[in-house]
């Protein structure tokens, strides 16, 4: 049988079967739990229809039933799709139909939205609720098949099935440019060569507890709940509300005994300023690993002075690399300089590539170029895109490679280590997340009274940028910020949908080609024009 | 106080539209981001006449409307006996 990640949870349940795999709040599941009702769900999923390399939707909050949904999946031989649980119903439905889901692993609390997503049409043939036992679940999202928490309690394992190697793992949709979010298509083999990299790396044994912060849909996910079943370490499962409240959180990990802590930077600077860390024993947490955008240097030396005695990890990736670069912390960095993105790792190589397709001269900023065992098959169902960005590209000398071309600016020092430089294009980050602007404008334009509209991006100390728009009404109507702010949340998650809408009443500047000049609209706002 | 803070939630998180019940949990689904959180302490400060320490604003205090009114309501009866603190 080729590599797979159920290989890790199968490897870890026969060695620890009574360690706990993963908390959240009281509940505790062992490894030998999470085994069996995992592989109890994949024989439901298989009765239900799931073949090897078919592909199965999560939709469920964050809880023990994500991680067993996750597994369950897995073992039944095909990919899995999160769902943003609390997103739109309409983006949730362009995700099933770009993707041809048939099957959704969700729960009770989900129902609801779920016979949205049917009502609006969709590929969905059957469901499975983990945690509902109401039978009248099954008439009220007709036609689907659906199975209910005794069906997959009372089911028997799964018998191992081969979806190793080149087999697709997970996919996860992130923004698109165009309006319509694009699957970034993983591989068993490419999970594993990160997730194996960042086990050895960060050497998490059995002894380890390990935070799983980020929401399934986002890529930090991938270490959290892998690397961690790989070492036979505990997942404390940080619930969606808990990260709202640093005080909350700071307890939780304090209590919990959590060794090694993964996010972005915006919620770590919460921690740092309002979760009085001085008076928590975190005394068990020994490396904090950071991800997803750049961490402000000052914010980072508030944090490294609360916690002395840990360790710190910037982790740089695209999802379509999973992570390609790492920066281990030792000193604080100077107030004013940048944190590097590091140097490669997992057996990628990275190059800096300029305008005209070569490699840059040192010290020069180019593109960065990745090559390697961690990157992405594709965009699922977009042959286009994934040829915009995944090319042959052969350095000087070289022989031709399969390389991602990240829209990253970069520049390496000196010393070899990679200096991260922005953005290319229109691509922003705000809390970590990625956000196309085209998309943020594709759902302005969705309210039926706006004839132009722009998103932008204004930095911002604790989130990375906030988005603001400004939306200029069609010739006779009339718009207000609420009802616009309200379209763009039936069509976009609630951190692609901008902070602010201003009305304006004048046309929008354009650059000399005609292009809306998101530039000039930034700068008007910083001098605190209208 | 209970319909006062319903109403602000709805306008200010969920656009003005949709239903929340007493004992929904408001923090689960992500639409109320840490920095969104903020807006609605400050709106509960103020338009309820009481300060929060940091230490009091968890996810116990606050995770559905009938939590927040507690609070609210214990706050309150603290401060009149003249304990009130400042939020840091």
């Amino acid at each position: 049988m080729t590599r797979s990640l159920p290989a890790l949870l199968r490897a870890s349940a026969e060695r620890h079967p009574g360690r706990v795999a993963v908390s959240c709040g009281q509940q505790r599941l062992e490894y030998a739990q999470l085994l069996g009702r995992a592989a109890s769900l994949a024989t439901v999923l298989a009765g239900q229809g799931v073949r090897a390399g078919d592909r199965v939707a999560i939709s469920i909050d964050k809880s023990v039933d994500v991680v067993v949904a996750v597994w369950g999946v897995l073992l039944a031989g095909a990919a899995y799709v999160p769902l943003d649980p609390g997103g739109p119903a309409e983006r949730a439905g362009r995700i099933l139909a770009d993707c041809g889901l048939k099957h959704i692993v969700t729960s009770a609390a989900r129902r609801g939205r779920l016979r949205e997503i049917v009502a609006a049409g969709s590929p969905l043939r059957a469901a499975v609720l983990l945690d509902c036992d109401e039978p009248q679940a099954r008439a009220e999202l007709a036609p689907l098949a659906v199975a209910l928490r005794g069906e997959v309690e009372s089911a028997a394992p799964a018998a191992p099935v081969d979806c190793g190697g080149p087999g697709l793992a997970y996919i996860l949709y992130t923004s698109g440019s165009t309006g319509q979010p694009k699957g970034v298509a993983i591989s068993h083999a490419a999970s594993l060569a990160f997730v194996e990299w960042a086990g050895d790396r960060f050497a998490l044994t059995a002894e380890d507890a390990v935070s799983w912060h980020a929401p399934l849909q986002f890529d930090l996910s991938v270490f959290d709940l892998f690397a961690s079943v790989r070492a036979g370490a505990r997942i404390g499962v940080v619930t969606t509300g808990m990260s709202v409240f640093p005080q909350s959180l700071a307890r939780w990990i304090e209590s919990e005994r959590i060794t090694t802590w993964y996010s972005v930077p915006s919620i770590l600077i919460q921690l740092a300023r309002h979760g009085d860390l001085q008076a928590r024993d975190l005394s068990a947490l020994r490396q904090v690993l950071f991800a997803g955008e750049p961490f402000p240097a000052p914010r980072l030396r508030e944090l490294m002075a609360l916690l002395p005695a840990v360790r710190f990890h910037n982790l740089y990736g695209p999802t379509e690399t999973n992570v390609c670069t790492w920066h281990a912390v030792v000193e604080p960095p100077a107030p004013d300089a940048s944190v590097p993105i590091g140097i490669p790792v997992a057996g990628d190589v990275v190059h800096l590539v300029g305008e005209d397709g070569r490699p840059v001269a040192a010290g020069q900023l180019g593109e960065v170029a990745v090559t390697g065992p961690t990157l992405m098959q594709g965009y699922w169902n977009d042959a286009a895109k994934t040829a915009g960005v995944l090319r042959a590209w052969a350095p000087p000398g070289g022989r031709p490679e399969t390389t991602y071309f990240t829209g990253d600016l970069g520049r390496w020092r000196a010393d070899g280590v990679l200096e991260y430089h922005g953005r290319r294009d229109g691509m922003v980050k705000t809390r970590g997340y990625r956000v196309e602007l085209g998309e943020v404008e594709a759902a302005l334009h969705g309210h039926p009274d706006v004839g132009e509209a722009v998103a932008y991006p204004v930095p911002h100390d604790e989130l990375g940028h906030r988005i603001l728009a400004v939306v200029v009404a069609r010739e006779g109507r009339t718009l207000d910020g609420a009802s616009v702010r309200r379209a763009c949340a039936e069509k976009l998650p609630a951190y692609m949908i901008p902070d602010e809408v201003e009305v304006a009443s004048e046309p929008l500047p354009r650059t000399p080609n005609g292009k809306v000049d998101r530039r000039a609209i930034a700068e008007r706002r910083a001098r605190g024009g209208a | 106080m209970r319909e006062q803070l319903r109403k602000y939630i709805i306008d200010t998180f969920m656009y003005g539209e949709g239903k929340i019940t007493d004992d929904q949990q408001l923090f689960e689904t992500g639409v109320i981001d840490s920095l969104s959180f903020m807006k609605l302490l400050d709106a509960v400060e103020k338009d309820f006449g009481v300060s929060l320490d940091m230490s009091e604003v968890t996810i116990d205090n606050f995770a559905s409307i009938d939590a927040m009114v507690a609070t609210i309501e214990a706050k309150r009866a603290e401060q009149g006996k003249g304990g009130g603190s400042k939020r840091a």
